[in-house]
């Protein structure tokens, strides 16, 4: 239990860092900007109080708009998202639910549920995050078209750091 | 009290969103700036840290001079003084009608939709909104909130900035437009169809508001396309490379007040 605890506040710290420090700062063609911190939301237990998790939602995109001087954009996209994790894991879930004990990983429920799982939450974020931040829906399709490209990229990065980075 | 048991994720949800578009609606880019004074506190920590190479230092500080003579220099433009002849008074300090002041860019963005640039300066040094903020390579934006010790101005890449610019070889005008996308591309609007453009062309400021000095440099014309109607959609390759930017120049108009008092007295008529 307070291994699994510090194992997530571990890696909190981790992915606000990579995000402000390094991805904050990519930005490819003007429309691909990867935000990879969601991670953190994909990757909490199953068992996660829904309130924890719309918490621990709230305070991650707070730091991040602090950081990247956008307050209150990450922190509504990613509430958005800690809301819509538990329906959209009962909607991916197998036949027999979700072991107990296991975590939302590639090693537990195999490459293409992971996949599906990941980018319908990098999606959910994404498409709240980027219409919050146009704030209208003036160019409807110049930002869908800036969501489904950084929805791709955000989601291949995620899928790769699975086998690279958080692989346990 | 059953109903708040059952749906208490959802009443938190919706609390968490009601707090966080609070965050993003109420306040404005001056209590923005106290927020993020944190953040710089910390970054410029960090900085002091982590720095191996006190070189850089120094390259600032003589930026930061480099900017102080650049700055003394644009006073002492004749560009910059009414024409004193014309009314026999010789005291030249009565007919300065631009004021340059060198500031420093805190932070910058260029990956949103409606980016600011925060600088150094603030009221305490006489910054005041609707200063124009130029910089070596051209436009930058306009000053849009002060406070005592920091400004925040409004980025040429912001979809709400719409400054006045005219093609400097044939004195056609109209206004700039950032869609939202390049950091380096903006559109020129409102050229008529039997102006004479040319890629390469040189875009400048009119000069035509009381904010920008005439004669700033934008841009040079990328490309240029018929739109619907009877005008050119001019797309501008900007020459301020906003991913870099550092010293920045702030410009007051001394004749801001009166050519206001004349604008807003002829709409009202």
């Amino acid at each position: 239990m307070i291994d699994v605890i510090s194992r997530n506040i571990i890696r909190f710290i981790v992915l606000l860092l990579a995000q402000v420090l390094i991805f904050n700062n990519i930005e490819i063609g003007g429309y691909i900007i990867p935000y990879i911190y969601i991670l953190f939301i994909i990757l909490l237990p199953f068992e996660t109080p829904a309130w924890i998790t719309l918490f621990m939602g709230f305070t991650l995109g707070l730091l991040v708009d602090i950081f990247g001087e956008t307050l209150g954009m990450h922190t509504s996209a990613t509430v958005f998202a800690a809301f819509s994790r538990p329906y959209i894991l009962s909607y991916f879930a197998p036949h027999d639910g979700y072991e107990s004990g296991s975590l939302p990983r590639v090693f537990y429920y195999g490459l293409p549920w992971f996949i599906k799982y990941a980018s319908i939450m990098v999606l959910s974020h994404h498409l709240f995050l980027f219409y919050v931040e146009m704030f209208k829906f003036q160019d409807f399709f110049a930002t869908l078209l800036r969501v489904i490209l950084s929805t791709l990229f955000t989601s291949l990065l995620i899928v790769l750091s699975q086998f690279f980075v958080f692989r346990k | 009290m059953r109903l708040l048991i059952r749906y208490h994720n959802i009443i938190l949800f919706i609390i968490l969103e009601v707090i966080a578009f609070m965050l993003l609606a109420k306040f404005s880019s001056y209590q923005r700036s106290r927020i993020y004074s944190m953040k710089y506190a910390i970054e410029g920590s960090i900085e002091k840290r982590y720095a191996r190479v006190s070189d850089y230092f120094s390259l600032a500080e003589e930026n930061k001079s480099l900017a102080e003579e650049n700055t003394r220099l644009y006073n002492s433009l004749p560009d910059s003084y009414f024409n004193p002849l014309s009314s026999g008074n010789t005291d030249t300090s009565r007919y300065k009608r631009y004021v340059f002041m060198g500031a420093r860019v805190i932070s910058n963005s260029t990956n949103k939709q409606y980016n600011f640039v925060i600088l150094d300066k603030g009221s305490k040094h006489g910054v005041e909104p609707d200063m124009a903020v130029i910089c070596d390579e051209g436009l930058v934006g306009v000053i849009k909130e002060t406070t005592e010790n920091y400004s925040s101005a409004i980025s040429m890449l912001n979809r709400e900035f719409y400054p006045n610019a005219m093609i400097k070889r044939n004195g056609y005008f109209g206004y700039i437009e950032w869609l939202g996308r390049h950091y380096k591309k903006v559109i020129l609007n409102e050229i008529p169809l039997h102006a004479d453009v040319r890629v390469g062309d040189t875009i400048i400021t009119s000069g035509y508001s009381a904010i920008f000095p005439k004669g700033i440099l934008i841009g040079t014309v990328e490309k240029y396309e018929p739109e619907e109607g009877i005008f050119y959609r001019i797309t501008v390759d900007l020459s301020t490379d906003f991913k870099r930017l550092a010293n920045v120049t702030l410009v007051k108009d001394m004749r801001r007040k009166e050519i206001v008092e004349l604008e807003s007295g002829t709409e009202n008529d």
